[in-house]
């Protein structure tokens, strides 16, 4: 188990990622967001239960957070602090009734979903695209860590996972339920336990 | 108290709000769930103290409503028969539950944490002071928290921790043999965090 968090692996975990992203862009980033939450709950057929996916509490946090990205890249001073006031309201009335609370700072790829809601607390360097938390998860820092997690694409992270201070997970990473990852993990792999360890995903999986 | 609501405030603010503008550090704080949780929870304890009769009767039903808000908008329950001592800090909020277990000074709760009893314990939890509880972290039944006791992030506690401690994992082990770091960041020595 060790050599596969050791070594040879090791500097490619990091690979690609952190990078500069694109500049948000809220309607492309939350239509990927929607269909991909469609996509998850796949045997919601009928108009009645697919809308009632996109009044969910995790769907609100979303919509809220893709907001705040766009409002903090607005140009315009007078027309972004508008838009931040109105965000941060927005942020709190959605912290209180679902008690999610995803920082506008996290800069989170397309195909974001949030499934449940309670106790959700997400703040990132980078995060990719098809990005799945459910609740009970905390992404965040750490005592004297200095830098948030960065995070690649496809990851799920599992109910009650918490991943914190600077780590790096790699690209199609499984964070199992109440584990807590504080070190790296490669992509893809299993992670697993308190410390989570990593382990090789199989490939049907 | 109000000095008890200051000493929270002045943990809270030095422990997490040391390097932040003044706006976050001296308005933003009082709209943080956190503090307004330690705060109804404080006066809700010096209205079970209160002898006035009618004002008694009312300001309880004023404490119940912020309780209720509280614990509805928040979901951080902490009951009155709760002995907390002061410096208590709660960061974030939801999923926070205590009970009434006697607690030392400057608590530190994340998110997610429940000091509880456990089925067939009868007490409950006795923390020391200085203790600081990750997220996630569980503590059950009828255990004592030595002073100076860090909890890692999703640990369950079910025996004693001895002072000066770092434990994690499921059920909680000893990891380190000091938490000098809690002592330095406390005097302003250390900036981590």
């Amino acid at each position: 188990m060790a050599r596969i968090i050791d070594a040879p692996r090791a500097p490619q975990i990091g690979a690609g990622l952190g990078r500069e992203r694109r500049p948000p862009s809220l309607l492309d980033d939350l239509r990927a967001d929607i269909g991909k939450k469609l996509e998850l709950h796949a045997d919601a057929q009928g108009r009645g239960s697919r809308l009632a996916l996109l009044m969910e509490r995790g769907t609100l946090a979303v919509v809220v957070y893709r907001f705040g990205r766009w409002a903090r890249a607005l140009r315009v001073p007078v027309l972004r602090a508008a838009a931040m006031f109105a965000y941060y309201a927005l942020f709190y009335l959605v912290q209180m009734f679902t008690g999610i609370s995803i920082q506008a700072y996290a800069a989170i790829g397309p195909g974001f979903v949030v499934r449940n809601f309670s106790c959700i607390f997400v703040l990132a360097e980078s995060i990719g695209s098809n990005f799945t938390v459910c609740e009970g998860v905390t992404v965040g820092n750490i005592r004297g860590a200095g830098r948030l997690p960065v995070i690649g694409d496809n990851v799920y992270l599992e109910p009650g996972c918490k991943v914190l201070g600077a780590v790096t997970i790699g690209d199609n990473v499984v964070v199992r339920a109440n584990s807590l990852v504080i070190s790296d993990i490669p992509a893809g792999s299993i992670a697993i336990g308190n410390p989570a360890r990593a382990h090789p995903r199989p490939p049907n999986d | 108290m109000f000095d008890t609501i200051r000493a929270d405030l002045r943990h809270k603010k030095q422990w997490f709000l040391s390097e932040k503008s003044w706006f976050i550090r001296d308005v933003r704080i009082f709209l943080e769930p956190g503090t307004l949780a330690v705060i109804v929870y404080r006066f809700g304890r010096w209205v079970d103290r209160l002898r006035v009769p009618l004002l008694k009767q009312l300001l309880t039903a004023l404490y119940l409503l912020a309780k209720a808000f509280v614990v509805m908008a928040f979901g951080i329950y902490i009951p009155v028969r709760a002995d907390i001592g002061r410096g208590f800090t709660i960061h974030n909020f939801s999923s926070i539950f205590i009970c009434d277990a006697q607690i030392g000074e400057n608590l530190i709760v994340f998110q997610n944490v429940t000091i509880g009893y456990l089925r067939g314990q009868p007490q409950p939890p006795q923390l020391g002071n200085n203790v600081f509880l990750g997220a996630g972290a569980k503590v059950l039944g009828s255990v004592k928290i030595g002073d100076n006791v860090v909890v890692g992030p999703n640990s369950v506690v079910l025996s004693d921790v001895p002072p000066n401690c770092t434990v994690m994992g499921v059920p909680a082990r000893i990891m380190a043999r000091e938490t000098d770091w809690m002592k330095d960041k406390r005097e302003g020595r250390g900036k981590n965090y």
